[in-house]
């Protein structure tokens, strides 16, 4: 991230969230974002990954720039290079598990058997494979959050952004979403993970703080 | 990829949902003109341009506020690398879907209920024959009022896909 200033439109004045940020992950990388409510860890999140539009910056992902991108482009470039899993996973409720994950196999028009041999391994990995035909509706907190990271990982991206991936799940939970993210299918991947969880933080190579602006 | 998320969605209890109200619009519109046919028969012109225009607009007119709670359905296929085009015409199937199931069964209980109201109050049951007649007219009638509602959906579906995906996830709240 290169100079990049974002400013939200406020109800009384505008609400600055970031100034000149400058900031770069190396390859592979795994790094916890930690902060206060308000300091932005989504807003980066989402800035990354395209979601969302600086005022000025540049952002490169994987060399490109992001922000040069047309919608469309900036699509495309999403489903093969960056997973994301967002704070409440966003899953689709009426897709089973299996079609949740194999969505974005689909959207990259990946044939039948390839989606299904690479669908299986990830579930299997997450450990919730005979869920494979359960409606998502019917899943935990942490079951769907397991889906969500299965869901980002299925296009096999060179990024993983997880915004508060552990924030609403218990000890036991958290420990396996941990465990998966530490596992064989995040090797190699660039991780940014967002968290108020200390424990979680630490499981990190890097961390970084932000702070609130005061306004 | 549009067909293989249309059909999956249209299994859902949402869309079962969004099919009960458009049935029910598609009811009463049925209803009506079911009804002034079976008495009029569709030869007067002047009854039969208001229930046409009460067919195309008020199947279009639900459809479009259906869609309106599409916006996190918007954003997170976008999230996932769905291109504006392949969310359009996704909502574009599933709009035709609900609307084919709504306008079949609201022709039906249509039928049904001026049947029996026909019965009801000593109308013989033979002015039937007229609705027959008529029949190909009012499918042809409902099928383009799916179509124009359909068209609407997909247009309202592209002007939200427009938006980054940020703004279709809080604007679903």
């Amino acid at each position: 991230m290169e100079h990049v200033k974002k400013v939200y439109d406020g109800n009384v004045k505008p609400i600055k969230i970031f100034e000149d940020v400058n900031l770069q992950f190396k390859k592979g990388e795994f790094v916890a974002i930690i902060g206060p409510t308000g300091s932005g860890k989504t807003t980066l999140l989402n800035l990354i990954a395209g979601f969302d539009n600086p005022q000025s910056g540049n952002i490169y992902v994987d060399g490109v720039n992001i922000i040069k991108l047309n919608e469309n482009e900036k699509t495309r470039f999403r489903a093969k290079n960056i997973g994301v899993v967002f704070q409440l996973h966003n899953l689709l409720p009426n897709l089973t598990v299996y079609e949740n994950v194999e969505l974005p196999l689909v959207l990259l028009g990946v044939k039948k058997t390839e989606r299904e041999k690479r669908v299986m391994e990830i579930l299997n990995q997450a450990l919730i494979g005979s869920y494979a035909n359960r409606k998502v509706s019917t899943l935990s907190v942490g079951e769907c959050q397991l889906v969500a990271l299965a869901r980002a990982l299925a296009p096999n991206p060179k990024i993983v952004l997880m915004d508060e991936p552990v924030e609403f799940l218990d000890s036991l939970t958290t420990d396996t979403v941990l465990a998966f993210l530490k596992s064989e299918m995040f090797k190699e991947k660039t991780i940014l993970l967002t968290t108020h969880k200390r424990k979680v933080a630490q499981t990190a190579e890097k961390v970084i703080h932000l702070r609130k602006r005061i306004p | 990829m549009s067909v293989w998320f249309a059909f999956k969605d249209f299994k859902t209890k949402i869309f079962q949902v969004k099919m009960v109200i458009t049935v029910t619009a598609l009811l009463t519109a049925n209803f009506t003109l079911i009804f002034f046919m079976l008495y009029k028969g569709l030869n007067n012109l002047q009854t039969f341009i208001p229930l046409l225009t009460l067919i195309v607009l008020a199947l279009p007119v639900t459809l479009y506020h259906l869609t309106g709670k599409a916006s996190s359905y918007i954003g997170i296929l976008k999230a996932l690398g769905a291109k504006k085009s392949t969310i359009v015409s996704v909502f574009f199937l599933e709009l035709i879907l609900v609307g084919i199931v709504g306008v079949l069964s609201g022709i039906f209980i249509g039928i049904t209920f001026s049947l029996i109201f026909s019965f009801l109050i000593n109308k013989s049951l033979i002015d039937g024959l007229v609705l027959a007649e008529n029949l190909i007219v009012l499918l042809i009638l409902c099928m383009l009022g799916v179509l124009v509602g359909a068209l609407t959906g997909a247009f309202s579906t592209w002007k939200k896909s427009s938006k980054t995906v940020v703004e279709s996830l809080v604007q679903s709240k």
